[in-house]
């Protein structure tokens, strides 16, 4: 159980590429890929059990990141946590205020980019669309879903079939 | 049932296609190798892992990949399905290539990607390329090795009819007036374009990660093999300038594309 002061970044089932300013991390449990900024990535590389998040805002000071506020670390746990990137969810600490609002706050009080987690759902294995339940006898939505092996017909059951 | 087999390898995919029938086993590897234009060798059956199964029935022929069942239809009409199935699991399986959903030209010597799904006009602007003398790579996939470098697969250019989006037309490049890619290419360019009626081209130059996830969605062996698809993807942008934008008329956004690679170089 992830202490919520001293959040663990999850390292099993992910495939993790890093960049020079980004870090692409790719969840093989869920199939979905996130590309996390320098920030969110800075805090996720620190989220490891022992740092608190005042701890987080002292190391973004020391590696010359910039000066953050606690909400700002936060902002960044926030999305790790829904997106599984951590050991165990994190409750969200912005009691009574959106995400939207709280990155207002914070927007307009930083200059250190804020953090920012993009993430897309994989399309299904191409083999696996050979079943892709497309809307039986319609044949155009069947083909734009890529890469759906049958681009002219489906069959009454909404299988790809010849 | 008497069982004949052929068996194959193709950009490292080690398949067999099966049947009860001679000549029905005959026309599938046929239609196999031109699925790959020709890029497959025979190979000892025993060592294949994927199997096309053709069993002919009352009816027609009973269709199974793998194992996944795709029931009872005649030849003629399923030729064109298992065409496609063969091209899939070779894009899937490969091993060492990754296969990306796009088109791919070669224009004064930079080399130029557009993934799209389908139906999201990748071919218009190929086409359009070619017409003006792009050299063909593919108006499908983008067969890139773990240098970096795209393949060609020019099977011709599969044009829709305008009002009927199911009928498609095979255009040969040639008969566009272009040459057809013979030499793997690094990769230069990529431009993530999204068709909307009367949109400007305005480009973003995206970053490396996210130049990676736009092109993700496009990579076919993602599932099978994350690791090395994402890999490649990084290297692939490392080297390439990645942008997105709308477009609407190609002519237009051809232009358009043609004067910002002149102006970037490279």
């Amino acid at each position: 159980m992830n202490n919520a002061h001293n959040p663990i970044a999850r390292e099993s089932g992910l495939v993790v590429q890093e960049m020079d300013n980004e870090v692409l991390v790719y969840d093989l449990d869920s199939n979905k890929a996130h590309c996390l900024n320098e920030s969110a990535a800075f805090v996720w590389r620190s989220c490891d059990g022992t740092n608190s998040v005042a701890d987080i805002v002292k190391e973004f000071d020391k590696n010359s990141k910039g000066k953050v506020s606690e909400d700002f670390v936060w902002l960044a746990i926030d999305q790790l946590s829904e997106n599984g990137l951590l050991n165990a969810p994190v409750a969200k600490p912005f009691a009574g205020q959106s995400r939207r609002e709280v990155l207002k706050k914070i927007g307009l009080a930083s200059l250190v980019a804020l953090p920012v987690v993009a993430s897309l759902v994989t399309p299904q294995s191409a083999m696996a669309a050979g079943s892709c339940a497309c809307p039986a006898g319609n044949p155009a939505p069947c083909a734009a879903l890529t890469p759906c092996p049958s681009t002219t017909n489906c069959n009454p059951g909404g299988v790809c079939a010849p | 049932m008497k069982r004949h087999s052929i068996a194959f390898n193709s950009y490292g995919v080690k398949f067999s296609i099966v049947s009860n029938d001679v000549d029905l086993l005959a026309s599938a590897c046929k239609t196999a190798r031109s699925a790959m234009l020709g890029n497959l060798i025979e190979i000892d059956s025993g060592t294949s892992r994927h199997e096309l199964s053709l069993e002919l029935v009352d009816g027609g022929v009973h269709f199974k990949m793998n194992g996944q069942d795709h029931g009872v239809t005649p030849w003629p009409k399923l030729e064109h399905f298992f065409d496609t199935c063969v091209r899939i699991l070779v894009a899937e399986f490969a091993e060492g290539f990754v296969f990306l959903h796009c088109g791919v030209v070669e224009w004064n010597g930079k080399s130029i990607l557009f993934p799209g799904d389908s139906f999201t006009g990748k071919t218009t602007i190929v086409a359009e390329f070619v017409k003006r003398g792009a050299v063909y790579y593919s108006d499908e996939y983008a067969i890139v090795d773990r240098e970096g470098l795209v393949h060609p697969f020019a099977r011709p250019l599969s044009i829709r009819h305008r009002t009927d989006l199911s009928i498609r037309f095979d255009t040969p490049a040639e008969t566009l007036g272009s040459t057809v890619g013979a030499e793997p290419i690094p990769i230069d360019f990529i431009f993530l374009l999204n068709y909307r009626k009367n949109a400007h081209f305005r480009p973003r130059s995206l970053s490396l990660g996210e130049g990676v996830m736009q092109l993700m969605p496009q990579a076919i062996p993602l599932r099978v093999n994350p690791k090395f698809t994402l890999l490649l993807l990084n290297k692939i942008c490392e080297r390439a300038k990645v942008f997105r934008s709308n477009r609407g008329n190609s002519k237009f956004a051809v232009n358009k594309i043609i004067d910002l690679i002149d102006k970037i170089g490279l």
